[in-house]
């Protein structure tokens, strides 16, 4: 994951500014973000709270138009796609990982992973079927028949993750996937993300303020108050090769 | 097959609630069911008389059309000019007349038809116990009369001082607000204190032509109408519709209205308790049909069990009726309990399409919050 080149960029912000309005008063949540995102690697988006996070994840989803500058997903401009479009590539293209899991409480985990296949336009049964087989995959089949308030944290974000991964989403983007879980727990769903990314050349983005998942990024973004601060690649041992600032 | 399971699911998830919902939505079917059916009794109950008692035609005062809300006063006189008419076989004289029945409670009034027995024109369109009568000191009782005041075959009452001896019990013969009662035509006169007659029934001799005679009668006495006897049923039906179908209409509009409004809310609470729910699908690119798909799955799934339910409650319901107040006559049928299946439906699809509009304004960016 050292060479950009040799990839496809499936997110591209350029001078992306983010405003909110709320009393009167104008609250800046992102400040002129540039970044490329890439096949094959896990980006990793690191910041406290508040930092922008979310909002830069939500705008790359196309969930948020930008106040400024300009989103590509895919190769095309955000405003580009109709909201059908959108809507196709939400459920085709990318996958979403929450920091609650946000699983639907009343359908199983194989529901769970089935309803975003039936989304994607699979049929009933084929759709189940492929539930099966990716939970079998990640090793959770035995979470199938259980419904998410009787799973443990860690198992419900795995089923999260199978959720995200079921349609084969080229961009997976997780929004402090590992908060709510014990540190076992968060490196095991991280390395199913990292895994993903590079095993099926997919692009990851992590935003998380958990510094202890640094070691699982192909590159680390630094985020505080909405300004891009920092960039580093890592190493595969974790350690930071190569640092700058401004565009990433 | 996922989102029907996610529909039961969330239905399920508060019992309560949904018990006192799906009963308070099979009330209100229970209500319109019990409407039609009051409606087909009153129907019923009015018109058999016209029905069963079949002749050629049907001849009242000038501009009378019905029996139920007109009136008709015709003279001796009209009844020799009508049967001296070319081509009319037979004219029996009825008289209807309101009559009070003395009893314990301050009395009870009766749609009181004198007819001529020899002919049997104008009596009872059923028996359902005892005989017709044969003498001017008999009567017939319409049988949710009869069982409401307690009168049976062989006991006797007093109309205006006159005591009758009770020969027969009739059915077909409940109007809802009145019942009909039958005795001789000459008792009803003498109620009234005159030989009249409110209509006459008459047959065409063989060989004559039902409408060349009705136009000769019409030639021949300019103070009457005529009336085939199909005609004279649709002026009845009409005349009953025109009465008490717009109160149907009205308070099976208002059990409509109100079945619209629960269901609505209903969906419109399930919709914002499951918020976050439907904001994940969007988020996870949930097509709009799905969703859609899923509120209209739960408000026919409501429908279903609150028609279930109105089902059986209303059966039972009529024959408590029957016992309580026997003078409402009840007639429930296939069609009006699958009209009302129907627009149970309809009105599913109705509420299922207002709640939607609550998705509108669910959106994917809540999945973040």
């Amino acid at each position: 994951m050292n060479d950009n080149h040799d990839r496809r960029c499936l997110v591209e912000l350029t001078h992306v500014t983010k405003q909110f309005q709320s009393n009167g008063s104008r609250h800046t949540a992102l400040h002129s973000i540039s970044l490329k995102a890439y096949t094959g690697e896990l980006l990793l988006l690191l910041g406290p709270s508040g930092s922008g996070k979310t909002t830069l994840l939500t705008t790359i989803a196309g969930l948020m138009p930008p106040t400024s500058g300009q989103v590509r997903l895919f190769g095309r401009k955000i405003e580009q796609y109709s909201k059908g479009e959108l809507q196709q590539l939400r459920s085709g293209k990318l996958g979403f990982v929450f920091q609650t899991f946000h699983l639907i409480d009343y359908l199983t985990a194989l529901e769970n992973v089935a309803l975003v296949l039936r989304f994607a336009g699979e049929p009933k049964g084929r759709a189940r079927k492929q539930a099966g087989h990716l939970l079998r995959q990640l090793r959770i089949e035995h979470l199938a028949g259980k419904l998410p308030p009787r799973m443990s944290q860690g198992e419900k974000q795995r089923v999260a993750v199978a959720r995200a991964i079921a349609c084969g989403a080229d961009l997976i983007l997780a929004d402090e996937p590992t908060a709510s879980l014990e540190s076992s727990q968060g490196f095991e769903i991280i390395r199913l993300l990292y895994r993903y990314a590079r095993n099926h050349n997919k692009c990851v983005i992590v935003a998380s303020h958990d510094q202890r998942i640094r070691q699982f990024a192909h590159r680390i973004l630094r985020l505080d108050d909405g300004v891009l601060s920092e960039c580093a690649a890592v190493n595969g041992d974790g350690s930071v090769r190569k640092a700058a600032t401004g565009s990433v | 097959m996922i989102m029907e399971i996610y529909s039961i699911r969330t239905l399920k998830c508060q019992p309560l609630r949904l018990c006192l919902s799906v009963c308070g939505l099979g009330l209100c079917i229970v209500l319109m069911l019990f409407l039609l059916a009051t409606y087909s009794g009153v129907k019923n109950g009015s018109m058999e008389y016209v029905n069963m008692n079949r002749t050629d035609l049907w001849v009242l005062q000038k501009n009378a059309t019905n029996i139920l809300r007109c009136t008709s006063v015709l003279f001796p006189q009209h009844g020799g000019a009508i049967k001296n008419t070319p081509g009319v076989h037979t004219a029996s004289p009825v008289l209807l007349i309101l009559a009070t029945i003395d009893n314990d409670n301050g009395g009870a009034t009766v749609y009181l038809a004198g007819y001529d027995p020899a002919t049997g024109k104008g009596g009872p369109p059923a028996i359902a116990e005892g005989r017709l009568i044969e003498s001017d000191h008999e009567i017939i009782l319409d049988r949710s009369f009869a069982r409401k005041y307690g009168y049976r075959v062989g006991g006797s009452l007093t109309v205006q001082g006159d005591t009758l001896d009770i020969v027969g019990i009739s059915t077909g013969t409940n109007a809802f607000v009145i019942q009909y009662a039958f005795v001789t035509i000459k008792k009803a006169q003498s109620l009234v204190n005159f030989p009249v007659a409110t209509f006459y029934m008459t047959d065409v001799a063989e060989g004559h032509d039902k409408s060349e005679v009705a136009s000769t009668l019409k030639q021949a006495l300019p103070s009457v109408e005529v009336y085939d006897h199909e005609t004279f049923v649709e002026n009845n039906v009409r005349e009953l519709q025109v009465g008490f179908l717009p109160f149907i209409y009205s308070i099976a509009s208002i059990g409509v209205i109100v079945l619209v409004v629960i269901l609505s809310l209903l969906l419109s609470i399930n919709i914002l308790e499951r918020r976050k729910d439907f904001a994940i699908m969007k988020t996870m690119g949930s097509p709009g049909r799905f969703l859609c798909r899923l509120i209209v799955e739960q408000s026919l799934l409501l429908a279903a069990a609150a028609t279930a339910v109105a089902l059986i409650l209303f059966f039972p319901l009529v024959e408590l009726v029957a016992m309580v107040s026997p003078d409402v006559t009840v007639e429930p049928s296939l069609n009006q309990t699958a009209a009302v299946i129907i627009m149970v439906g309809v009105v599913g699809l109705l509420s299922a399409f207002i709640s939607m509009q609550r998705l509108r304004n669910i959106y994917p960016l809540e999945a973040f919050s």
